[in-house]
């Protein structure tokens, strides 16, 4: 874990936190290290048999938007009728903050069985808080007041696509940027300004995708990976200029889980609609990078979740049309280690060596994965409605949502004891 | 168990001799004689010239000519060695492989010397056709040498009616000289089996787009949106089935692109068709706006008790007995409990019926499911006896499998000696006794399965999501006997005929064969 432990120090020098946070935080999609894993400790073995204690729940509305939060306040968005809603709610006692709304009626080509969102999870640096809606709405507020600071509509002034299902992958910042995928008339991905919302870069032409960025160090350099239709692309996050890319099959187009990275120089996607599981490595070369494949795996299906590696092997949530499995898959070969029925479609979270798994259907649940098996420890159903949501873990509390309520959960050992609920301690 | 082998015998030849489908081709008779040592103990008393009206009830030896091998849809072919484990890598036991698009719905169909798959056009297979298309590929039994791709163009409505990248998923019909299939662009198409490579272009269709050897010649084409008002959502699908003079199809009529109703109530969900003509010969649209999605299904036929019916499973999760020739309704069948509710997306306890009807020993075979994606609900597997009249949903319940025991599915039931398999969209393959519905083994598949289960020499052949052909053996007690990785995903049902089983995953078709078998054809 050498390796991991250097790119995750990499990874926290490039936030744009200047100061150590004063407590808990998870600030973007896929927390602290973007991957969905985190430092929290002291996480519960086991669950009594109704679940973790539940420490709030509020309604909030539709919406698949993750929380992010600054350990004080904790922000996601909703949709109200017609238009988007961002909400702050206090991450104590889940009261609400502030709501700001704008209008965003749904395009006639849009599918909306599944709603118009949001998908797109707000990202925090400083006291900003961005967001993009389901029809490329982006927003920059002031985190405390909900007070629009700049604003632009990036189907109008880019072309962006809404995705048919409405826009959803979740923004990244780099040094004073913001980078979001555009997939618009002229560019696939552009960086905006963090403080006057003004264009910085745009990156060359790619069709628009689901999958959120990453920003990750290979080379002694910086990439922002991402991938877009059937390209997979590494860009200079500075400059937007193409690094590498790769054009894989048009069956794996479909894909809209984010990547993770394996490093010191491979990328790891995984694709649903009959696609499967890719490992490429970047390669620096007379001057240039390619990724070579080094593996496809078609039985590793990741739909809309995440991914989380676990020293040399991945686990993932694999399933499109009909049943899901958890399934473990060896980093160096690509092999499936082992699959497991019994959660539907899941995103999944990694800290304190355990597993935390959430499936479409609301239940939650706590297990050890090993290149062995997986050993489901507690299991509870925590959410009615369709949760698609991958939680957020700052210190043993658990924020979660699914496309109807909010709640905060208490993962830590002892459960019922305030003190080890690193939140309301600090309060 | 060993199947009772001289049973299953006559009756293949019975079929074989009487059914329109296979006596027109003389291909068929020649492949018979040859094989003909292996079944001569039973010619004597199998060749009793049975009537005409008599439907196939199993594919004959020399073909599949259709979704299920024969008009009853029961995809029990008669014995022929089939390997149990082949090696993709090795090419052991693979008689040939061809290319095929690169998402593949419509099934494998033999006959004739020939074999048909619905595809897209994800490989651009024919030089200057490009982009996404609808494809109908048909390939040379022997060789696998692509003879001419039947290829439509995307409705402009794009997804709402023709789901891109999804081609062709209709499995073609083939009865002598002519194939019939329903394209991407809900047309049902009649093409002749020889292509352009006859010389000739057979008529009144005239038109085509493309015209090189290679290309499909279209013989008439029934535009069920332009012709019959019909709204296909998300894709047309049907594999249509026929006997005599017609041809029976379900037109996919469904629920407008906001999943709240049907905008076409009254444009027809099933249809028969002059299969020389393509006319219109009665009509019917008995779910109405009760549609409740898509309607995807496809019709089977078969005589019960002397009376020809033919069995439409409805959008509204009814299933339908007409008399073929007028369209006079016979039975219909509630698959849904009564205090059912649908909700769209699947959450409710009521959905809809996308596999086909199976018929064995005058029953129906059936069980309700909707489109793969979405929500898993319980699943109802009924048993129908097809003598009754009228709403026999009380009264022709046999048996009936649901709940947790047996999920939602989109594929059709499998009935062979006193047997009947069935898997769900979860993956889980049950084998039942098909008299009582008691379920004597439960197999889990581990993926996703939207193909239908094909009994075969013994064995039980069902493909996977994740690129599996699993062979078990047939019989009460379970036995896995391979695993076969085919590489790409497998949502079609496997054929067998002339002893080469034939397999479409996603994106290539493979002819496999024992080596006994491939010395038996080389006989021919």
């Amino acid at each position: 874990m050498a390796g991991r432990t250097s790119w995750l120090a990499a990874a926290a020098a490039l936030s744009l936190l200047s100061a150590v946070p004063a407590w808990p935080q998870w600030l973007q999609w896929g927390g602290p290290h973007r991957d969905f894993t985190c430092d929290s400790t002291g996480l519960a073995d086991q669950w009594p048999e109704d679940g973790p204690r539940k420490i709030w729940s509020t309604d909030i509305g539709p919406g698949h938007s993750a929380i992010v939060t600054d350990g004080e306040l904790l922000f996601t968005m909703c949709r109200r009728d017609d238009q988007d809603a961002i909400l702050a709610y206090s991450a104590a006692t889940g009261a609400k903050v502030w709501e700001t709304r704008y209008d965003a009626p749904p395009k006639p080509d849009m599918l909306l069985e599944f709603g118009c969102g949001p998908h797109s999870t707000p990202l925090l640096a400083g006291d900003r808080l961005f967001t993009v809606g389901g029809l490329v709405h982006f927003r920059c507020l002031d985190k405390k007041a909900g007070q629009v600071l700049w604003s632009h509509d990036l189907m109008d002034e880019m072309g962006a696509s809404h995705l048919q299902r409405g826009y959803g992958p979740s923004p990244i910042t780099y040094r004073d940027l913001v980078i979001l995928n555009i997939g618009g008339t002229d560019t696939g991905v552009a960086a905006f300004r963090q403080d006057t919302g003004e264009v910085a870069w745009k990156s060359e032409k790619f069709r628009g995708g689901y999958p959120s960025p990453m920003i990750v160090k290979i080379n002694d350099e910086d990439h922002l990976v991402v991938a877009l239709g059937a390209d997979r692309i590494g860009l200079d996050p500075a400059t937007g200029q193409t690094r590498w890319r790769a054009t894989v099959d048009i069956q794996l187009a479909g894909i809209m889980s984010s990547p993770l990275f394996i490093p010191p120089d491979r990328v790891f996607f995984s694709c649903a609609y009959g696609g499967g599981s890719q490992l490429f490595q970047i390669a620096f070369k007379d001057g240039q990078y390619a990724a070579e494949e080094l593996w496809f795996q078609p039985k590793m299906k990741v739909m809309h979740g995440d991914s989380i590696r676990i020293g040399d092997f991945v686990v993932g949530s694999s399933g499109d049309f009909g049943p899901a499995f958890l399934i473990g898959l060896d980093l160096s070969s690509g092999k499936v280690l082992w699959r497991q029925r019994g959660f539907a479609k899941a995103t999944l979270l990694y800290a304190d060596n355990k597993l935390i798994i959430l499936d479409e259907e609301g239940h939650l649940a706590l297990a050890t994965a090993t290149p062995e098996g997986l050993q489901v420890h507690s299991r509870a159903k925590v959410l009615e409605e369709k949760s698609w949501t991958v939680p957020t873990l700052v210190g043993t509390r658990l924020y979660l949502r699914d496309n109807r309520a909010i709640m905060a959960l208490d993962l830590g050992r002892g459960a019922g004891a305030s003190g080890s609920d690193i939140t309301e301690a600090h309060r | 168990m060993a199947p009772p082998v001289s049973v299953v015998q006559s009756s293949a030849l019975r079929s074989f001799a009487g059914h329109t489908w296979q006596s027109r081709a003389s291909p068929y008779a020649r492949v018979f004689r040859a094989s003909a040592i292996a079944v001569a103990v039973n010619v004597a008393q199998a060749l009793p010239a049975p009537p005409e009206t008599q439907p196939a009830t199993q594919p004959a030896r020399a073909a599949w000519p259709m979704c299920g091998g024969s008009p009853a849809r029961n995809a029990v072919a008669p014995p022929q060695p089939i390997p149990a484990r082949w090696d993709l890598e090795t090419k052991e036991n693979v008689k040939w492989v061809a290319r095929l698009g690169t998402q593949t719905y419509g099934g494998p169909v033999v006959a004739g010397g020939k074999v048909f798959v619905g595809t897209n056009n994800g490989s651009e297979l024919r030089p200057g056709i490009t982009g996404d298309k609808g494809c109908v590929l048909c390939f040379d039994e022997q060789s696998g040498t692509l003879l001419w791709q039947a290829t439509h163009d995307k409705l402009a409505s794009g997804s709402a009616n023709d789901w891109p990248e999804q081609g062709v998923a209709s499995t073609p019909l083939v009865d002598g000289n002519r194939v019939y299939y329903v394209s991407n662009r809900c047309a049902l198409v009649c093409a002749d089996v020889a292509g352009f490579h006859d010389g000739k272009n057979d008529g009144p269709f005239t038109d085509e787009k493309y015209t090189g050897a290679q290309d499909a010649d279209f013989v008439w084409m029934l535009d069920m949106i332009g012709q019959l008002g019909v709204y296909p959502h998300n894709l047309a699908a049907c594999s249509p089935v026929g006997f005599g003079d017609l041809l029976f199809v379900c037109t996919s009529n469904g629920v407008d692109e906001d999943h709240e109703k049907p905008p076409t109530p009254d444009a027809p969900s099933f249809i028969a068709v002059d299969k020389q003509t393509g006319k219109v010969v009665w009509r019917r649209n008995d779910p109405n706006g009760r549609i409740l999605h898509g309607q995807w299904s496809s019709p089977a036929y078969a005589l019960i008790g002397g009376q020809p019916q033919v069995f439409f499973a409805g959008g509204d999760g009814w299933c339908y007995s007409f008399e073929p020739a007028t369209g006079a309704p016979l039975w219909k069948f509630d698959l849904n409990p009564k205090d059912a509710v649908w909700e769209a997306g699947g959450g409710g306890t009521k959905t809809s019926i996308v596999a086909t009807p199976v018929v064995c020993a005058e029953k129906v075979f059936l069980a309700v499911g909707d489109d793969p994606e979405t929500q898993r609900g319980p699943g109802h597997l009924y048993a129908i006896d097809a003598t009754k009249r009228g709403d026999v949903t009380e009264t022709a319940r046999l048996w009936h499998v649901g709940g947790k025991e047996f999920g939602r599915t989109i594929a059709s039931v499998a009935v062979a000696d006193g047997l009947a398999y069935a898997v769900d969209l979860d993956g889980y393959l049950s084998c039942f006794d098909e008299k009582t519905g008691q379920r004597r083994w439960r197999y889990d598949m581990q993926a996703a399965v939207w193909g239908s289960p094909c009994v075969v020499d013994g064995k039980v052949l069902l493909g996977n999501a994740d690129g599996e052909l699993v062979v078990l053996r047939h019989g009460p007690t379970l036995k896995e006997l391979a695993r076969n990785d085919m590489r790409h995903p497998i949502y079609t049902t496997p054929a067998v005929a002339n002893g080469v089983l034939y397999v479409a995953t996603q994106r290539f078709l493979y002819a496999i064969q024992t080596p006994e078998g491939e010395h038996a054809t080389r006989g021919n």
